[in-house]
């Protein structure tokens, strides 16, 4: 695992996956020492009901080791990033599992860890939840610290993410940069008009896919692609959009997996 | 250790909040009135229409008293059990487990500290709610036990014992499954003294022996025993040294040599507790083998590969046992090569 700041790991089926690292931030892997650098966000996880958001995290703050004198300005500040800092002596029992997962949150991030873990953070959020989840991923990327996320919905991995693996069946089936792993650059280009004839000789210039009036160019630099548009144009068709950019993760994800 | 205390410190609170223990502590408070009541009545009971003598005063106290004291290491041992059996099982069930386990806090650690907290419950209330028994009796009739002090030990021994059985059950078994085991076996345990206490009226050898077995196998009927001997009085030792020993007469205490053992007994099955917790919860095609395990880790958990250092050589049994796993991994396939995937 790296040192540098770095993101993003989706995962089918996390739990078959067998460690091949044997350390973490230079201490052996499970080590209590590793374990007082890591905050990590379980994906089924409960808290005592009957404790108030408060005294989940003093226990947190205990059980990591925080000198009692800073516990209350952790707490504070925890609570404050999740923004639950108004629902500080509720009792988790009366919850929402949206205020559950802000309140594992806080958990993770008690006592600064150097690497925070989170297994899908925000699966039981609503979309105000999501964006703040994110806000707080990204403030702590800026702050140097190394978040693993672990999710299914990759729209999200590729809003956070500067680095990504694909995990099938429990082996790495690719890892790299996003822009890295996403591949060829592409353009979606909405165009009419064009004749079949046209059509075919434009898929001789660069192949392309149809998918109703959009034609859907998989290799093309973004530098070639004015000459493109030109030569839809020349043919005689009507240029009614034209959207450069990535293809999305998610098929990415089905091609590498072999679902595609 | 800190860690160990703030489990202890959280199993106490916890229980605090548990409805079974209230309903526990509202039962104690209601029998221990019905109790008193029941024993201020003692005095004034009439025999053949004459007023009983001081001495029958305190033979029927002390009937009476071994009867509410069975009673109680009943009560005794059923919420020992159902209060110590989701203590581990539970957290693991509900997910409380996974969320504390990922501080530096070692699975031993949680289990240590369930067990002192329990422990400690256990001991605050056996000996608070007998103290307050002895004290109303001996004030309602004047008979005291003649030990007192060994009466609530063995007593709290005996909650002792069955909470660790129920604990350790606990790492391996759910919730349910692992409070209605150690009931079972306190009921099968009582079961066994009755039988051996029989054998011995009767001269019979192998059941007497049933009796002895039992005591060494799970001590709760033994300590209840201790308990009988320190709370009866003395012509029931008389009594039973002639023969008529039941399970409300013991003709002597337990021996120095038993109640070593008691500690022996405990010491192992927290040990054997320890043991399962090492890998309670976690799933099987993620356990290591245990040759691969180190002094600093916990087992269970990921561990670094120690294969092709200097002085480790993976024997025959050391093998991985899922195909997957590392060592199998590299066996038959090269590692994965990032860079061809970018495409």
């Amino acid at each position: 695992m790296g040192e540098e700041p770095r993101e993003g790991c989706h995962s089918r089926g996390l739990t078959r996956v067998h460690p091949v690292a044997t350390a973490v931030l230079g201490l052996p892997l499970g080590s209590l020492g590793a374990r007082r650098k890591i905050g990590y966000l379980p994906e089924l996880f409960r808290y005592q009901g009957w404790l108030s958001a408060q005294e989940v995290l003093r226990l947190h703050c205990a059980l990591a080791g925080i000198a009692r004198s800073l516990q209350p300005t952790a707490i504070r500040r925890a609570l404050a990033t999740v923004g639950l800092a108004d629902r500080a002596s509720g009792r988790v029992d009366t919850f929402s599992k949206g205020m559950q997962q802000r309140l594992g949150l806080a958990v993770a991030l008690l006592g600064d860890p150097q690497l925070v873990l989170l297994d899908e953070p925000t699966s039981a959020l609503d979309p105000v939840g999501r964006h703040d989840v994110r806000e707080i991923l990204r403030d702590l990327r800026a702050q140097g610290v190394t978040v693993f996320l672990n999710s299914h919905l990759l729209s999200e991995v590729e809003q956070v993410c500067d680095r990504a693996a694909i995990v099938d069946r429990g082996q790495v089936v690719a890892e790299g940069r996003l822009s890295d792993l996403l591949g060829r650059p592409r353009v979606r280009i909405h165009c009419s008009g064009l004749s079949a004839d046209a059509l075919l000789l434009l898929g001789d210039r660069a192949p392309f896919e149809r998918e109703g009036e959009w034609l859907i160019f998989n290799s093309v630099p973004d530098a070639d692609i004015p000459a493109l548009v030109s030569a839809i144009v020349a043919a005689g068709g009507l240029i009614h959009a034209v959207e450069p950019g990535a293809r999305p993760l998610e098929e990415r994800f089905l091609e590498l997996v072999g679902k595609h | 250790m800190t860690a160990t205390w703030v489990i202890a410190r959280l199993t106490l609170t916890e229980l605090l909040w548990r409805r079974l223990v209230h309903a526990l502590l509202a039962l104690t408070g209601v029998v221990i009135a019905l109790t008193v009541w029941g024993f201020s009545r003692v005095p004034h009971l009439h025999l053949g229409g004459q007023p009983l003598t001081p001495g029958e005063v305190q033979l029927a106290a002390a009937q009476l008293l071994l009867l509410v004291m069975f009673m109680f290491s009943f009560v005794l041992a059923l919420s020992c059990a159902f209060v110590a059996a989701p203590a581990i099982a539970s957290d693991l069930e509900s997910g409380v487990a996974q969320a504390l386990l990922a501080r530096p806090l070692l699975r031993s650690q949680l289990l240590l500290g369930r067990w002192v907290g329990l422990v400690t419950a256990t001991a605050v209330y056996a000996a608070g709610s007998t103290t307050i028994v002895f004290l109303l009796v001996d004030w309602t009739t004047g008979y005291l036990p003649r030990q007192v002090g060994a009466a609530e030990a063995s007593l709290v021994v005996e909650g002792a014992c069955l909470l660790t059985l129920a604990l350790a059950l606990s790492t391996r078994l759910s919730t349910i499954t692992a409070a209605v085991i150690s009931v079972i076996a306190f009921g099968t345990m009582w079961l066994g003294g009755v039988a051996g206490a029989f054998g011995e009226v009767f001269r019979n050898q192998a059941i007497s022996d049933v009796g002895v077995v039992t005591h060494f196998l799970l001590p709760t009927d033994g300590m209840w025993r201790a308990a009988v001997f320190a709370i009866e009085p003395l012509s029931y030792e008389a009594a039973a040294a002639h023969g008529l020993g039941s399970t409300f007469q013991v003709s002597s205490g337990p021996t120095m040599g038993y109640l070593a053992y008691v500690a022996v007994w405990l010491t192992a099955v927290v040990g054997v507790a320890w043991r399962c917790s090492a890998s309670a919860g976690v799933r099987s095609d993620c356990r290591e083998p245990r040759a691969a395990r180190s002094q600093d880790l916990e087992p269970g958990c990921a561990r670094p590969n120690l294969a092709g250092r200097e002085g480790f050589e993976p024997s025959d049994e050391v093998k991985p046992r899922h195909p997957l796993s590392r060592r199998a991994l590299s066996a038959t396939q090269p590692p994965p090569q990032y860079g061809s995937l970018r495409v």
